[in-house]
């Protein structure tokens, strides 16, 4: 899981596991990161992690930093340091930091059942039951995801294609996305509809 | 009759300060395991630790059951083992383990894995890869989704489906191949076949060097090329 380590004036504060969609910062404390800084607005920024993990300024007084340079919105890679106020928060996204560490994956038991409704391409019309823990998605040669079943939910995970497949319009990271219901997929030129029954 | 000459390496690597591999061989008994375990901390080490000291034990033992069998029974235990180990310790929590284990017959090998562990065979020249991984990108060239090409190179590719003690059962999967005289055999972690392609494997092994001296070149490739994972290498010589 990606998560910022927090430091203010090179004393490490805390880490923060970025184990949701969207993580707010700001001096207000109901943020999901709360920064006791007067530098810092009460709702300074967000960092997103659907499609390619980002960080956008909400309109702040005094501005975000990544890497030195002031950004309104900003794809984040791992080691990126990102200064709000008198605050340094270093992304990690440890996924990226040892790419040749073995990762088991382990389906989960069915809990939910999901399914594919195709409303645009080739196929429209079609419903997919999800019946496996993997399914895959796409055409050989073009773009491919794979749907995995995990525990909590299920995980879009691009597997091939020259660009990866989008989600509500927005390409997905490599570490994939966790899907809600309602989500539209646009893949190998079809577009589906993922519904929880 | 057949004989058989085995001898392995296995090393940290380059950039890895643990070896989570761990391997064992006995010519006499005719056997060869290597493990490449899963798990922060040590729990790497141990998952692949029981790996080898269940199957040591139980192919070194006089099994009254056919070598598919003793093998599949042998590697449900170790998962069985980890597994509990596993659940009994949140240190251990989430650990796990690949297997490669090969039993030697007369003119037959015997060979179980789980994961991507993988065993070769190379004969009169050509190379070929005996087991199929147990992971998401070969799952995608089994289905015609991917090449084979694209799957060296997916950021995906050290995905596996199946471990030793992720779950309280495991799927092994056990096959029989033929034994021929100057067959050679490689067993090996997936920090070696990540790194060394099947043509540079083959060469080493054309070269008919003794196993002790191919295993060490295998590996020592493996870290010329960056050795970026825990990399381990049995080779057998068939006579």
């Amino acid at each position: 899981m990606p998560k910022l380590i927090i430091t203010r004036e090179g004393v490490s504060l805390r880490d923060y596991p970025l184990d949701q969609q969207r993580t707010t910062i700001g001096r207000k404390p109901d943020n999901d990161v709360y920064l006791d800084d007067q530098t810092v607005s009460s709702e300074h920024a967000a960092v997103s992690l659907i499609g390619a993990p980002a960080i956008t300024d909400l309109g702040s007084t005094n501005g975000t930093f990544v890497n030195g340079v002031r950004i309104s919105k900003q794809d984040l890679k791992h080691g990126d340091v990102i200064r709000i106020g008198q605050h340094e928060l270093k992304y990690i996204d440890e996924q990226t930091q040892d790419l040749a560490a073995t990762v088991v994956f382990t389906a989960a038991a069915p809990t939910r059942n999901a399914r594919l409704h195709v409303v645009a391409g080739a196929r429209a019309g079609t419903v997919l039951d999800v019946t496996q823990d993997r399914t895959t998605l796409g055409k050989p040669g073009g773009q491919i995801a794979v749907l995995l079943r995990e525990a909590g939910g299920f995980r879009l995970l691009p597997m091939a294609g020259k660009s990866p497949a989008r989600v509500n319009q927005q390409a997905i990271a490599a570490q994939g996305v966790v899907l809600s219901d309602g989500d539209e997929i646009d893949i190998a030129g079809s577009r589906l509809r993922f519904e929880v029954k | 009759m057949t004989e058989i000459r085995i001898w392995g390496a296995t090393d940290p690597g380059r950039q890895r300060e643990h070896n989570e591999d761990a391997i064992a061989w006995d010519a006499t008994s005719g056997f060869a395991i290597l493990a490449d375990g899963v798990g922060g901390q040590n729990a790497g080490e141990v998952a692949s630790g029981l790996v080898i000291s269940v199957l040591d034990a139980r192919l070194r033992a006089d099994a009254d059951m056919a070598p598919e069998q003793m093998l599949d029974a042998a590697v449900r235990e170790a998962n069985a083992q980890i597994h509990h180990r596993a659940a009994a310790n949140p240190l251990y929590s989430g650990m796990g383990s690949t297997v490669v284990a090969v039993q030697f017959l007369p003119k037959h090998l015997v060979v179980a894995h789980v994961g991507d562990s993988r065993l070769y065979r190379w004969r009169a020249g050509t190379l070929e890869l005996l087991t199929l991984d147990h992971s998401l990108v070969q799952e995608m060239v089994s289905g015609g989704f991917m090449s084979a090409e694209e799957a060296r190179a997916s950021g995906h590719r050290h995905v596996i489906t199946r471990a030793l003690g992720s779950a309280p059962e495991v799927e092994v999967e056990v096959q029989r191949h033929d034994l021929r005289t100057g067959d050679r055999l490689l067993l090996c972690s997936d920090g070696l076949s990540d790194l060394v392609d099947d043509d540079e494997i083959a060469a080493v092994l054309a070269r008919g060097a003794p196993a002790e001296v191919a295993a060490l070149d295998l590996v020592a490739l493996a870290n010329e090329k960056g050795g970026s994972d825990n990399i381990s290498a049995i080779v057998v010589e068939v006579h």
